[in-house]
């Protein structure tokens, strides 16, 4: 039986798979798999220029969408939403399912794999991108532009956290990203 | 009263207020097909009638108004015109456009359908050509074939709404007919006055509301009761479709719909583009309380759309008490809540509603106005302008109230306005002591609310631009700030903003693919939403004529050839195609740090590739293979 999400069951499994596996993968990480979403977790709560940049009062989660690719391993699109708080607080990253997505308040930004990778390559001005809606977003416009200068902090943390991107994996690690994913699917209940 | 058929009524309108005479003449298909219309045509009838020595506000400088084909058609942001003549504010080409219409289901407050351009279609014009000036305050009533001069005496003086509503009113029945209008400001010859268009749209730029006060025409009231039919119908509703479908998933146009052009400053503060303190300084905190998000959640209280457009940026905005109390109107544009926000270090947003109420009502330039009075308050700063000459209004960063009570002086020209109603570059010309360093203009047209500090290549099309610096004719502004790219057409996804390479070919190939849109009278918002091919499709299912992408960039160089010809013609020379020392200084914060244009390169670039001579005048060969041999005989002389 898979766990349901939001649950405290979920909640506890998922964190254990994640630090099991942070402990047992090979560095770096593969970009969204869980071991990489630990390590992105703690990056975030630590990040002080996120901290300066946030609004004191902010309550609104942040969820990015990686839109499916199977050519790059992602046969699926994956969610990953950021439980952001006042003063810069990240509660937590989490994994969750498209059912889930569209709460009012979330923000989501919507990109492809290769638009994710241009972020984390630095190739992409998070500013620019939000802009051109080559990253696209959704959620009340007002309160996202003016909270533009923490959005795009968030955002440009996807490229500081060492990782491997799905285009720079051999077949094999391709092929079980896409195991992993499918497993997170099954257990955790993420699609 | 006829139809416009297939894009155009194929007449233009020509009034002569010295002789009272009043004719209609055929526009012919080749000339149409040439320019398309707009401010191409425009330049084209200016070329054969102006002499290059008669000043801006004498009776021997036309005054043009024009449409293009798609106006007056239900595709999206087609409800534009063109208003040209010489300018008195920069003494070369002028030309302003504007939209127009909150739409007859969107009445509010006195507005009602406002769509000057279609409506002049409907009666049965492409353009009105107006020569002459007339010794009386008068108007031009058209309605239809009914075309009539009438005295203005009791509307001279009035402020832009009253008039508005007292034309709607004595020459409305159950539709209202739609008004142009100047205010105190083009009365009184203010060099950037404004004409408006009904109560919500300015045509701003370079002063064309001052050619209309000094031919003594307070107004132009148009009413219309033919339609504008396409050449092919099927066509014309599929592509409508495809294209509110195109435009609708945009993010640019949501982010404008959401916000209005006040989006920009947020985002724009982060990219380096909004300038500050008179383009001194990289950072202003208070710019987070003068743009879209405020204005939407505190100010808004309608969104409004021109005719046929999805985008809907305009806004309506209403301050409900306190010294700014505004009633409910059109809402700042974001050039707006820049020159009276941060061009002056205030981040009072009621104040900016206020202002830009105070510039509508007296018909002055609000890009102009607030960056003349921002350059006044750099000249206060270091003491070269005191109380003792500003009538002991104290100009001091962040004071709306002293901005506003400066924009009434410079509508009435009393006292210090009398000098700041010239423009900043007349009147640092007469204040003199230095203060020349603190003009921000190009060719005596004061910069929009973009720093080439940010986007170089803004610098170049600044430096460049015919009518001086502008934001507006060209689409190099999206381009370099990627929001909209023409990769088909040649050019790349992503340019630098604060690099200098490149951007000769960029800005060309930006001012190639804008020109025949503006011409063509199309919304350049809207044009970023879609492509070249697009935009041919649109002039294809309209008229019937085909235009291949290529086609469509080769109208446009010769639109750019003819209207810089024209600047030259007028006088300005490669000296001119400079930009302010003011956005020449590296800035220590904000999003531009250390970057300055490489202007001299760029210049260097442009100059090669557009095949500019020495004195910055498009050579004659370069003009003969446009097409344009009687503009290289004027310019060079018979070979
Ligand atoms: S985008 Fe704005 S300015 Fe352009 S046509 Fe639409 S409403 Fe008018």
């Amino acid at each position: 039986m898979p766990y349901t999400f939001g649950t405290p069951e979920w909640e506890e499994a998922f964190k254990k798979l994640t630090q099991e596996r942070i402990a047992t993968q090979p560095r770096p990480f593969v970009v969204f798999s869980p071991e990489w979403i630990g390590e992105w977790e703690k990056y975030v709560q630590n990040d002080a220029k996120y901290k300066e940049l946030a609004q004191p009062n902010w309550e609104n989660p942040v969820i990015l969408h990686m839109l499916k690719n199977p050519a790059l391993g992602v046969d699926q699109d994956i969610y990953v939403k950021l439980d952001l708080w006042h003063n810069g607080e990240c509660r937590s990253i989490r994994y969750i399912p498209n059912t889930a997505v569209g709460q009012p308040g979330d923000f989501v930004v919507t990109g492809t794999v290769e638009r994710w990778l241009a972020v984390g390559r630095k190739q992409l001005d998070v500013t620019k991108g939000m802009m051109q809606g080559k990253l696209k977003l959704k959620g009340d416009l007002p309160t996202i532009v003016k909270a533009v200068k923490s959005s795009v902090r968030i955002v440009e943390t996807v490229g500081e956290v060492d990782g491997k991107f799905p285009d720079e994996l051999t077949p094999e690690q391709t092929e079980a990203f896409r195991k992993v994913v499918q497993d997170l699917t099954k257990e955790f209940n993420i699609t | 009263m006829g139809n416009c058929e297939s894009g155009y009524a194929k007449r233009l309108l020509e009034v002569n207020l010295t002789e009272g005479k009043i004719e209609t003449t055929p526009l012919d298909d080749d000339l149409l097909k040439n320019y398309l219309g707009g401010g191409g045509l425009a330049a084209h009838l200016f070329l054969n009638k102006f002499s290059p020595e008669s000043d801006a506000l004498s009776e021997d400088n036309p005054l043009i108004i024009m449409t293009g084909p798609l106006v007056g058609t239900l595709l999206p942001g087609t409800s534009r015109f063109a208003v040209c003549a010489r300018s008195p504010q920069t003494g070369y080409w002028g030309i302003g456009t504007c939209g127009g219409n909150f739409g007859p289901e969107l009445k509010f407050a006195g507005y009602d359908g406002i769509y000057f351009g279609p409506e002049l279609k409907f009666a049965g014009y492409d353009g009105i050509f107006i020569e002459g000036k007339s010794d009386k305050p008068v108007y031009l009533l058209v309605e239809d074939d009914h075309v009539e001069i009438r005295d203005a005496a009791d509307l001279w003086g009035k402020p832009v709404y009253e008039v508005t509503d007292i034309l709607k009113e004595r020459h409305g029945g159950k539709r209202k007919p739609k008004v142009l209008v100047i205010g105190p400001g083009g009365e009184n010859l203010v060099r950037f006055a404004a004409i408006a268009n009904d109560k919500g749209h300015y045509i701003g730029r370079t002063g064309m509301g001052a050619v209309m006060g000094s031919k003594s025409l307070k107004a132009v009231v148009v009413s219309g009761t033919g339609k504008a039919l396409p050449a092919l119908p099927e066509e014309y509703k599929a592509l409508r479709e495809s294209l509110l479908e195109k435009i609708k998933e945009s993010q640019f146009a949501q982010l404008m719909r959401s916000m209005g052009t006040a989006v920009s400053m947020d985002s724009g503060m982060m990219m380096g583009d909004v300038p500050i303190r008179n383009w001194t300084k990289g950072e202003f905190d208070g710019s987070a309380n003068i743009g879209g998000p405020t204005m939407t959640e505190q100010y808004l209280t309608k969104v409004h759309a021109c005719y046929a457009c999805p985008i809907a940026c305009k806004r309506v905005v209403k301050v409900e008490g306190g010294p700014f109390k505004t009633d409910e109107g059109p809402g700042p544009e974001y050039e707006t809540c820049s020159t009276f926000g941060t061009f002056m270090e205030n981040d009072n947003f009621e104040g900016i509603i206020k202002a830009n109420e105070t510039c509508n009502q007296y018909g002055v330039d609000t890009i102009s106005c607030g960056s003349t009075i921002a350059f006044a308050m750099q000249c206060f700063d270091q003491g070269i302008l005191t109380t003792a000459d500003t009538d002991g209004i104290e100009l001091n960063w962040g004071n709306i109230e002293s901005a506003i009570k400066m924009v009434e002086k410079i509508a009435r020209r009393e006292g210090i306005g009398n000098l700041l109603a010239e423009g900043s570059a007349k009147a640092a010309q007469k204040i003199g002591k230095g203060s020349e360093q603190y003009v921000v203009a190009v060719k005596g047209l004061e910069l929009p609310a973009h720093d080439p500090r940010g986007f170089h290549g803004m610098g170049l099309e600044y430096a460049v631009g015919y009518r001086g610096a502008c934001h507006l004719q060209h689409m190099s502004l999206t381009i370099e700030q990627g929001v909209t790219a023409y990769e088909d057409a040649g050019l790349k996804e992503d340019y630098d903003g604060q690099s200098s390479d490149g951007k000769a070919d960029m800005v060309i190939l930006s001012q190639n693919i804008g020109a025949p849109a503006t011409s063509a009278c199309l919304c350049i918002f809207v044009y970023n939403c879609i492509s070249v091919k697009d935009f041919a499709d649109m002039i294809h299912v309209v008229t019937g004529w085909d235009f291949s992408q290529d086609d469509l960039i080769k109208m446009g160089e010769k639109i750019w050839l003819l209207m810089r010809g024209i600047t030259n013609l007028l006088g300005s020379r490669a000296g001119d195609d400079t930009l302010p020392p003011n956005v020449m200084k590296p800035l220590e914060a904000g999003g531009n740090v250390g970057s300055v244009p490489d202007i001299e390169k760029m210049l260097q670039e442009f100059y090669e590739l557009r095949s500019l001579d020495a004195n910055g005048w498009p050579r004659r060969e370069v003009l003969e293979k446009a097409g344009l041999a009687d503009l290289a005989q004027k310019l060079h002389g018979a070979a």
